[in-house]
């Protein structure tokens, strides 16, 4: 990945360098690996994502007085025909944990994510039923969010279990040439990939070592976009791109 | 201020997976934002797909639209750009730019569409844009390289290269000649109040 050089140019002089990067960025003139160094550094740096909103800003105004040109009636079909059906009410279902997870995450959407997880393991004893997890709690829960703070995904593991349940709550939007992919982060270490993701849905997910081991030092989970990748092929060693999701781990017991 | 409250509410909406708020955007945006896709496509069966990939994009992310972040149309405009600019790119389509200068044009029905339309090229756009902004006075003081380099690199998504290759001038002035016009282009907006610092 081409590294954008951040630490070597100091003062007004960096500044510069991000306002031109910035701008580079908006105006699609980054070459693709810069492109996704400089996404990843835009993820973690409020500062360079309130230049890139400027930027945005500023050049969506060149777009302002653009002629006016009526689409063809088919479209609007074809987009229809892309969306889900308008929603009936639902019969009444068995309320799963991740629907009792879900609810409480989204009553703490002013708090931050973690207060979410934690808020939730309150209602851990509800769980699951004998259909899930037997009696067992989760031991690890994280609730990713998105860019506007809603929650997308949730994780859970049991403490020995190589395994982790996820369900995603809005599909997580992607090229086909690219996937889903988990990533645990602890501080002081490198993002270790734990598993690829479905584009939606539920899903119980193979992982490499034992939760309590996988998720030791985790004080946070995230997904980004990475090619795709046969099942059961390696993951990968760092995220490629920025984080399209994340949220906070925490241990419940 | 009206419509941008409008747009807001409609994408609020959209996030709780309303479709009548998503045909009444439709309809309220789709022939604008066609234009958008149109300038950097210049074919229209190109910028109809542009245009459904954002309209389906917007259905799926309204949720992370944020009024107190952008405006709506900021919003839409970039998406539309950023799906038309990633069909120019990723399916290797050669821009008309670029068919109009072979000797042989796959795209030779786009590039005739483009030349019978002035309204389309770079220039015009830009200037349209700087009467209606009215920051002529401001923008007039930007020399002809940095105003071509800029209608190009915005309205045909060309990178550094292919502007430098359009303009017959080194990769180096091209990069310096976008960045002097998109500086000025910020500066200019900023003076007139149509944008903040």
């Amino acid at each position: 990945m081409t590294q954008i050089r951040r630490m070597a140019v100091p003062g007004s002089a960096r500044d510069r360098h991000r306002d031109v990067l910035a701008q580079r960025y908006v105006m699609g003139l980054l070459a693709p690996s810069s492109r996704r160094a400089f996404m990843a550094w835009m993820s973690q740096d409020a500062r360079l994502q309130a230049l890139v909103r400027q930027w945005e800003h500023a050049l969506a105004q060149l777009s302002m007085h653009v002629p006016h040109m009526a689409p063809s009636p088919a479209l609007w079909r074809r987009i229809q025909a892309q969306l889900p059906p308008p929603r009936r009410p639902a019969p009444a279902k068995p309320v799963h944990w991740w629907t009792l997870l879900w609810r409480a995450a989204s009553l703490r959407m002013a708090g931050a994510a973690l207060a979410g997880a934690l808020g939730a393991a309150v209602l851990i004893p509800q769980w699951g039923g004998p259909d899930e997890e037997g009696a067992v709690p989760a031991s690890y829960v994280g609730v990713l969010t998105d860019a506007a703070d809603q929650p997308a995904l949730v994780v859970a593991s049991l403490r020995h279990a190589r395994l982790v349940q996820v369900k995603l709550l809005r599909p997580i939007d992607h090229p086909a040439a690219l996937q889903p992919v988990l990533w645990a982060l602890a501080p002081g270490e490198a993002p270790r990939a734990v598993a690829r993701l479905p584009d939606r849905g539920k899903a119980n997910l193979s992982i490499a070592l034992p939760a309590d081991r996988a998720f030791e030092r985790v004080t946070r989970l995230a997904v980004s976009l990475e090619p795709i990748g046969s099942p059961g092929s390696a993951l990968p060693l760092r995220p490629s791109g920025s984080y399209v999701v994340s949220g906070h781990c925490a241990k419940v017991w | 201020m009206q419509e941008t409250q409008d747009l807001s509410s409609l994408l609020q909406r959209i996030a709780g997976h309303d479709h009548q708020a998503f045909a009444t955007l439709y309809d309220l945006t789709s022939r604008h934002l066609m234009g958008v896709a149109y300038a950097t496509l210049l074919d229209r069966t190109k910028a109809e797909d542009a245009l459904q990939e954002a309209y389906i994009s917007v259905w799926r992310f309204a949720g992370s639209f944020n009024p107190h972040l952008a405006a709506p149309m900021t919003w839409l405009i970039t998406i539309v750009r950023n799906k038309a600019r990633d069909m120019l790119r990723s399916a290797r389509l050669q821009p008309v730019y670029e068919s109009s200068l072979a000797s042989e044009s796959s795209d030779e029905v786009d590039v005739l569409e483009t030349q019978a339309d002035p309204q389309w090229e770079p220039d015009v756009l830009l200037q349209t844009h700087i009467d209606e902004l009215e920051v002529h006075a401001c923008m007039d003081r930007l020399k002809p390289g940095p105003r071509q380099a800029l209608a190009l690199a915005y309205f045909r998504s060309m990178a550094h290269a292919e502007v430098a290759q359009s303009l017959d001038v080194p990769l180096g002035t091209a990069k310096a000649w976008i960045r002097r016009g998109l500086e000025r282009l910020k500066g200019c907006l900023e003076a007139n109040s149509l944008v903040t610092s």
